[in-house]
């Protein structure tokens, strides 16, 4: 067995000179650059404007916050704010409620659009598979207040859908469908996958663009079928892009909406549809507590940010594919 | 040549760049909420338009030196407002040599409050506050403290504001709110309504309990259960928030006062933790069981309400004594080319059989809103004369009842003679009064401290142009006899929780609990469950904090019996 070596130890002075040459490489480099970093600059400095300075603000999660004073002024209270939320009586169903409806999101909605790029793929016809990917792109335009009137429309207790049963003599009471909670998430659910599944395939549908045609030639030889091909070949060719958008996904799990609750819920079904972001609004900007509002946002920012890290090394491990 | 391109567009974005970062310094109002005056605009100024200092013909010692206000005054519809003010605003320039300037947002007035104080970017007068409101900018010290000018400027603040005066200073013997829209006018505010005509139809049965309210509006229905274009009726419906909108009209039916049990020692208790609450909602699920009550009553808007009212699809209501005169008659009116006198609402007055007395309407001798004058106003004492002047009554003439002598005017003022306009009397006394002229002539539009009760100069007049003729008013003389005895003095019991102390936290998470809880207690499919869930409902809302509310409400008023008294 050979003995290790041990590691070269670095003296104060060549410590020093391997600053200097690291600083004078940089420094080479930066001249040469230059042209591309005088290019970036004002985008650099509107990332650190509007992104990182603005960070500052999450000091408000850990003061007493009072509109009129600054951040620095305010008492300092560490994480009273966070302790508050999580003992609110409504927490655990703001929790229950967030990761539900994201839940859902991540087992409908994420697999749905590559299912759909997956069909849309196999379209032979261009014409045809032209006006079927802008019909399904349309509802993506469409904002929630729109989507919402267009429920209310139809599944309201006026609405063409109870008319429609009570007509049929299927039932005779309208079915609150709006109105009861136990419908919420599939309703919340079902409008989401509506608004957004042809949207969502547009990534998918670059991504096989990008699988060799050569490979089906190949697997075609070998005896694939269509099904074969998709399975085989069109899967594990957008693997890597499947991957990324769900370690993106979970790490957004618990960003479960905001406008489509305020504007289809009701007191009848707030239970069900409270989620974290439509609560830090009540509570924080509506009865002016930022430092309450700040402490859930900053809260769910670091649970977000965690998730991915932990999707992406879990990723690492068992598909060998990850984003960093 | 490639070189020069490439300085050309670094250059081209480091100049758009810097001049995107250096070009806003416009005022803050660009591409936000539209207001009819910016809220940073000149605090109260004397303008370029030097007069010689002289006694108008309203008494009012008319400055050298044009006297600019401007006001916050909530959310509103900046268009609509700056159109509302234009005639009142020229009137007040050219007769006072005062120019008031109303601010308002298409914006949540709690939001942009908060923006305010957090921008400093607020006018120098601010009206329309909730106490609890109030109370945060006076506690970050954006309030300036009245007394002291009351004291030397406004002697008519205090003798009109009478004994109410000493109710708005606070424990350290400060002042720094004044009421508006303050004042007693006994008349209803709340009631039951049901359908006139239908109940006519019927024979004009008895209506004075909750049972026969019930009986009555299920027989109406029943015998119109579509309206003429065959869409289905309902005997009673609501908007949310109900537990707002229709629950303190409902327990005043009960005996309760605004919501809440007041023992004599001035121990409050909410409807929730009372046997009244569980009558009540006992009630209300018999209406939903038996599908007179609109499914929508929890979700509705005021609009989606008056939409199903205005096309006849509801027979009943319970609140706001307005609510069914604008949603029904007022529209059919315009509408209707058949319609007549009797077709409209009714107001009624139900009291339950257990109930000692129905308290349907509680009177605020103190108003709702508040007024404060703050840091930005650099001659506060010119603001109190004028607060001084607005509140006499012949400055509240002129506030609530707009331009005089004008030719779309209601009332006139001739050498110290006040006169109603005889066409505009009688469309009111008729019920045929179109009330877009009473924006025109700015009603309203200016209220910073005026009171609505009666005034003291003739002992009969009153703020509000459309309630000086209830004994001439058909329909307004047989609401108030029908609801005279409904009506009491709810001024201790008006208690709101500062937005700076952390119960108003919890006073909101009770809130929407109590709504949706009672949603369901009210929606359930048996009578058993409605209970059950009731039970639910009080069990879970005094562990949000409930009992908490209910302890703050009884200090308060247990402190205002003592004080005020």
């Amino acid at each position: 067995m050979k003995p290790s070596m041990p590691e070269p130890v670095s003296l104060p002075s060549a410590n020093g000179s391997t600053w200097t040459q690291t600083w004078t490489h940089w420094k080479r480099r930066l001249y040469r650059e230059r042209k591309l970093w005088f290019i970036c600059l004002p985008l650099v400095a509107w990332v650190v404007t509007f992104s990182y300075v603005p960070m500052y603000g999450v000091l408000m999660a850990f003061v007493d916050y009072i509109p009129g004073k600054t951040i620095l002024a305010s008492d300092w209270v560490g994480f009273k704010h966070f302790m508050a939320f999580v003992n609110a009586p409504d927490f655990g169903n703001v929790l229950r409620n967030t990761l539900a409806i994201s839940g859902l999101n991540i087992l409908i909605c994420f697999p749905a659009p590559i299912l759909l790029a997956l069909l849309l793929n196999e379209l032979r016809h261009r014409k045809f598979k032209q006006t079927v990917q802008t019909i399904s792109y349309l509802p993506h335009f469409i904002s929630w207040v729109v989507v919402a009137s267009i429920l209310y429309t139809l599944i309201g207790n006026e609405g063409i859908v109870n008319d429609l049963l009570l007509r049929l003599g299927f039932i005779d009471k309208p079915i609150s469908f709006l109105g009861e909670g136990k419908y919420f998430w599939g309703i919340l659910t079902s409008a989401n996958l509506w608004k957004d599944v042809g949207w969502s395939t547009i990534i998918y549908l670059s991504a096989m663009a990008g699988v060799d045609s050569e490979v089906y030639e190949a697997g075609k030889v070998d005896g694939l079928g269509r099904f074969g091909a998709m399975w085989h070949i069109t899967l594990p060719g957008i693997r890597t892009t499947i991957v990324l958008l769900w370690i993106l996904g979970i790490g957004s799990i618990l960003n479960a909406g905001f406008e489509q609750q305020l504007l289809l819920g009701n007191a009848q079904t707030r239970e069900y549809y409270e989620v974290i972001d439509t609560y830090a609004y009540k509570y924080g900007i509506q009865l002016g507590n930022y430092s309450y509002g700040a402490a859930v946002g900053l809260m769910k920012a670091v649970i977000g940010v965690a998730l991915v890290f932990g999707a992406n090394k879990l990723s690492k491990k068992l598909l060998d594919t990850s984003i960093f | 040549m490639r070189k020069t391109g490439t300085w050309g567009i670094v250059g081209a974005l480091l100049v758009t760049t810097l001049a995107g970062c250096m070009g806003g310094g416009g005022n803050g109002n660009e591409g936000g909420g539209a207001a009819s005056e910016p809220a940073g605009s000149e605090p109260a100024k004397t303008g370029a338009a030097a007069k010689e200092e002289t006694v108008n013909e309203f008494g009012w010692k008319v400055p050298a030196e044009t006297l600019e206000i401007n006001f916050y005054a909530g959310q509103d519809n900046p268009d609509k407002v700056a159109e509302n003010s234009k005639m009142i605003q020229e009137f007040l320039l050219e007769k006072f040599n005062v120019k008031l300037n109303k601010i308002v947002y298409d914006v949540d007035m709690n939001e942009k409050l908060n923006l305010m104080l957090a921008s400093g970017d607020y006018p120098e007068v601010i009206t329309g506050l909730n106490e609890e409101q109030a109370a945060k900018w006076i506690a970050q010290g954006k309030a300036v403290e009245l007394s002291q000018y009351i004291d030397e400027h406004a002697p008519n603040v205090k003798s009109q504001l009478g004994d109410i005066y000493k109710s708005f200073f606070r424990a350290d013997g400060k002042l720094y709110m004044l009421p508006s829209y303050w004042g007693l006018l006994p008349i209803p505010g709340a009631s039951a309504h049901i359908r006139n005509d239908y109940w006519t139809e019927m024979g004009q049965p008895s209506i004075d309990t909750p049972e026969k309210f019930y009986e009555v509006l299920k027989q109406m229905q029943a015998a119109h259960p579509t309206n003429s274009n065959g869409e289905p009726t309902y005997a009673l419906s609501g908007y949310a928030p109900m537990y707002s909108r229709v629950v303190p009209t409902l327990a005043g039916m009960w005996g309760l006062k605004g919501g809440y049990k007041i023992a004599d020692d001035g121990t409050n208790t909410h409807w929730a933790n009372t046997d009244e609450g569980l009558a009540l909602t006992l009630y209300m699920n018999q209406f939903y069981r038996d599908g007179l009550l609109d499914p929508d009553s929890f979700i509705n808007t005021f609009d989606d309400m008056k939409a199903k009212f205005s096309a006849e699809r509801v027979m009943g209501y319970i609140g706001s004594w307005w609510i069914t005169w604008n949603v029904g008659h007022e529209v059919w009116q315009k509408t209707d080319p058949n319609w007549t006198d009797d077709k409209r609402f009714l107001n009624v007055a139900v009291k339950a059989d257990t109930a000692e007395k129905a308290y349907m309407t509680g009177l605020d001798a103190r108003g709702t809103y508040r007024t404060i004058i703050t840091d930005k106003a650099e001659h506060p004492e010119a603001i109190m004369k004028w607060f001084n002047f607005s509140i006499t009554d012949i400055g509240t003439r002129i506030i609530g009842w707009g331009v005089p002598n004008a030719e779309q005017s209601v009332w006139t003022y001739e050498n110290g003679k006040i006169g109603w306009v005889e066409e505009m009397k009688q469309a009111i006394v008729d019920g045929t009064y179109d009330f877009t002229n009473s924006d025109l002539v700015g009603q309203g539009v200016m209220t910073l401290v005026e009171g609505i009760g009666t005034m003291k100069d003739d002992g009969k007049s009153t703020y509000w142009f459309d309630q000086n003729f209830n004994d001439e008013a058909k329909w307004k003389k047989i609401m108030n006899e029908n609801m005279k005895d409904t009506i009491y003095d709810n001024t201790f019991g008006i208690i709101n929780i500062p937005g700076n102390d952390p119960l108003a936290v919890t006073n909101t998470q009770v809130l929407e609990q109590l709504e949706t809880l009672w949603a369901k207690a009210v929606t359930a499919g048996t009578a058993e469950e409605s209970e059950q869930f009731f039970y639910e409902m009080r069990e879970k809302l005094n562990a949000a904090g409930l009992q908490q509310i209910e302890a703050y409400r009884t200090k308060e008023y247990q402190r205002r019996l003592a004080e005020w008294q």
